[in-house]
């Protein structure tokens, strides 16, 4: 605890950690989110018109000094264990190579590793696999490598990739505010489901699906 | 110039400059052509809102709002109306 601090004060600054820790104390009193949960028919994907070149490879055990490298240079080095552990749990990814090096990856589950991937087993997204259904979540391409339409051909491929598969539908959320990423979801022809909101009041969470997803029977969005 | 022809001067000069294209049909899918990227999206909204004073929603980014020179004249028009 106290080695985080020092590490904080020395990276941030005092009059920065204590805006960090201003933040934070803020965020616990009171806070919202909403992220939009989305549905892609796998049925329909277009490839992109005009593709940069880059290798697309499912991550294994061998990509992850790529992915650690990748994270050394986003400053997030702390996510490198949670990829090891994703590996070893089973999970799957994609990762996006540019000249030897990676620059952006993607994993995923379908029904069999449902029950123990964090976002489905802790968010209370609503989200139900089902068979030749996959979820995929922690879509990232490096911030040099995100103009060029370089997003737009990973989604393609990633679908592509599900398709070929065998999946039928791909499961997923995006921020609401994140309008670059909602955007990318609803020119690739994301439906939108559900509207879930995360709420903090003096430190207490709640989560909310709005409209309820034991409702949805399929084909609605969030505006139903 | 009208407003069909200033938006598709902002698209081609800003958003399209790889592509060499002079012209743009009013009522070409402008997603169909991947013009309009994830980052894009976020200069387009800018310039709307700075040359036509009106506030895009988080709300407002679905396909049909931008998916046209046409279509995006009609919703700044529908957002000044």
């Amino acid at each position: 605890m106290l080695d985080r601090f020092s590490n904080k004060l020395r990276e941030r600054g005092l009059k920065g950690t204590f805006a960090d820790l201003f933040a934070r104390l803020r965020s616990g009193l009171r806070s919202e989110e909403a992220w939009i949960v989305l549905l892609k028919d796998l049925g329909q994907v277009n490839p992109v018109k005009r593709p940069t070149g880059i290798v697309f490879e499912d991550i294994g055990r061998e990509h992850l000094p790529l992915l650690s490298e990748l994270n050394r240079e986003r400053e997030a080095e702390e996510v490198d264990q949670r990829f090891a552990d994703y590996v070893d749990a089973g999970f799957h990814g994609f990762i996006a190579l540019r000249d030897g090096k990676a620059v952006g990856y993607y994993w995923w589950v379908d029904a069999e590793g449902a029950a123990e991937f964090p976002d489905l087993r802790d968010f209370g997204l609503g989200i139900e696999l089902g068979p030749g259904e996959a979820y995929g979540s922690d879509f990232y391409i490096l911030e040099a490598h995100r103009k060029g339409r370089l997003a737009g051909e990973m989604l393609a491929r990633i679908e592509g990739g599900l398709a070929d598969r065998g999946y039928s539908e791909l499961w997923g959320y995006v921020v609401a505010a994140n309008r670059p990423a909602r955007w990318l979801y609803e020119s690739r022809g994301y439906e939108r489901l559900w509207t879930h909101t995360r709420r903090k009041r003096f430190f207490v969470s709640r989560v909310e699906n709005s409209p309820d997803p034991r409702t949805y029977k399929g084909g609605s969005d969030v505006d139903r | 110039m009208s407003t069909a022809e200033t938006i598709e001067k902002f698209l081609i000069e800003e958003l399209a400059a790889d592509e060499g294209s002079g012209a743009l049909d009013h009522d070409e899918d402008l997603l169909a052509a991947e013009l309009i990227d994830s980052l894009g999206i976020q200069e387009l909204v800018v310039f709307l809102e700075r040359s036509y004073g009106i506030k895009v929603q988080d709300d407002d980014l679905v396909a049909d709002n931008f998916r046209s020179v046409n279509a995006i004249v009609q919703f700044v028009e529908g957002k000044r109306g």
